[in-house]
C-alpha cells in the first residue's frame, strides 16, 4: 500500500515539476528577450543623442525611418534600425523633424517581448 | 526469530514518510527557483518602466533645449513669471514644439505622468552666481530653470523621477 502511494505522490511530483520547469524555461527565455531589449534600447539611445547633439544639419528620408546627419566637417552618417546593432531582433524607427531637434519614435521586438519608445532629442546650440 | 521479522518489517520498501520528506524538500526547491524568476521578470519589468521613464523625461528637457534656440521670446519672459507651469510638449505643426498646460496631458501608455517648469533666475550682483531662492531685484531674463518631473506606478510602487537643468539666451 506504501508503494502504491509512494508511486502516486511521486507521479504527481513528477508533473508539477514538469510543470513548473517548463514555466520557468519559458520565463527565462522572457527575461533573457526583455534584457536584450532594455540593453539595445540604451544603446540606441546613447548613440542616437551622440550623434544628434554634434549634427549641424538633418535629413530624413521620405519613409521618415532613415535619419541622416551632416556633421560639422561636412561628413555624414545615417541612424537607421541598423544602428540597433543588432540583427537577431525586430527593428522600426520613425523619425521626425523639428525646428531644433529630431523626434524619434521606436519599436524594437525580440520573441514575444516588444519595446516601443518615443522621445526627443535637441540639437547643442551652437 | 521474532526480532529477524520485526527488522525486516522496519526496513520493508520506500516509506511515505520518506516519500513527504521528498515532496517537502522539492516543494521548497520549487517555491525557491519559482520566487527566483518572478523576482527577475519583476526587476526586468521595472527596469524596462524605468528606461521608458527616462526617455519621457528626457524628452521634456530636450525639447526645453529645442524652444531655447527656437522660441527665446517665448522662453526668456523677463521678470518673476514662470514662462510655463505643469506643461507638456506639443508638436504645434511646421515641425515646431510648444509647450501647454490646458487640457493635461493624457498619462503616456496609461501609467506614466510627467510636466515641466520653467522659472525665472536670479544671479548675485557681485559674483553673478545662480542665487536661490529667486530674488526678483536680480532677475537675469537671459537664463531660466527647466525643471523636469515624471511619476508612475509600476503595479507594486509609486516611481518620481526629476530632471533640472538652466536654458540660456544665446541671441537667435
Amino acid at each position: 500500500m506504501e508503494t502504491v502511494i509512494a508511486l502516486g505522490l511521486g507521479l504527481i511530483t513528477t508533473a508539477l515539476v514538469m510543470s513548473v520547469f517548463s514555466a520557468g524555461l519559458k520565463n527565462i527565455r522572457t527575461i533573457k528577450n526583455t534584457q536584450v531589449l532594455n540593453s539595445s534600447a540604451t544603446f540606441f539611445l546613447d548613440k542616437v543623442t551622440y550623434w544628434i547633439k554634434q549634427g549641424k544639419k538633418f535629413d530624413v528620408s521620405p519613409t521618415k525611418n532613415k535619419l541622416t546627419i551632416t556633421l560639422p566637417d561636412n561628413t555624414t552618417t545615417i541612424i537607421d534600425k541598423m544602428t540597433f546593432g543588432n540583427s537577431d531582433m525586430d527593428a522600426t524607427t520613425t523619425f521626425t523633424l523639428m525646428k531644433k531637434s529630431v523626434q524619434l519614435n521606436f519599436i524594437i521586438q525580440k520573441g514575444s517581448e516588444i519595446l516601443s519608445a518615443t522621445t526627443t532629442i535637441a540639437q547643442r546650440a551652437f | 526469530m521474532p526480532n529477524r521479522i520485526s527488522f525486516s518489517k522496519k526496513s520493508k520498501g520506500f516509506g511515505i514518510i520518506e516519500a513527504l520528506i521528498g515532496i517537502t524538500i522539492g516543494g521548497l526547491l520549487l517555491a525557491t527557483f519559482s520566487t527566483l524568476i518572478y523576482q527577475t521578470i519583476k526587476i526586468n519589468r521595472v527596469n524596462a518602466s524605468q528606461i521608458k521613464a527616462t526617455m519621457y523625461l528626457q524628452e521634456l528637457i530636450e525639447v526645453a533645449k529645442d524652444l531655447e534656440q527656437s522660441a527665446t521670446t517665448t522662453i526668456f519672459v523677463p521678470g518673476p513669471t514662470l514662462s510655463c507651469n505643469n506643461c507638456y510638449p506639443k508638436d504645434s505643426g511646421g515641425n515646431t514644439w510648444t509647450l501647454i498646460n490646458v487640457p493635461p496631458e493624457p498619462q503616456l501608455e496609461g501609467i506614466f505622468s510627467r510636466a515641466i517648469t520653467i522659472s525665472p533666475v536670479s544671479r548675485d550682483a557681485t559674483n553673478h552666481e545662480i542665487e536661490t531662492p529667486y530674488n526678483f531685484a536680480n532677475d537675469d531674463p537671459y537664463t531660466k530653470l527647466a525643471t523636469a518631473t515624471i511619476s508612475w506606478y509600476d503595479g507594486s510602487q509609486n516611481h518620481t523621477q526629476k530632471l533640472e537643468t538652466y536654458l540660456y539666451y544665446y541671441g537667435q
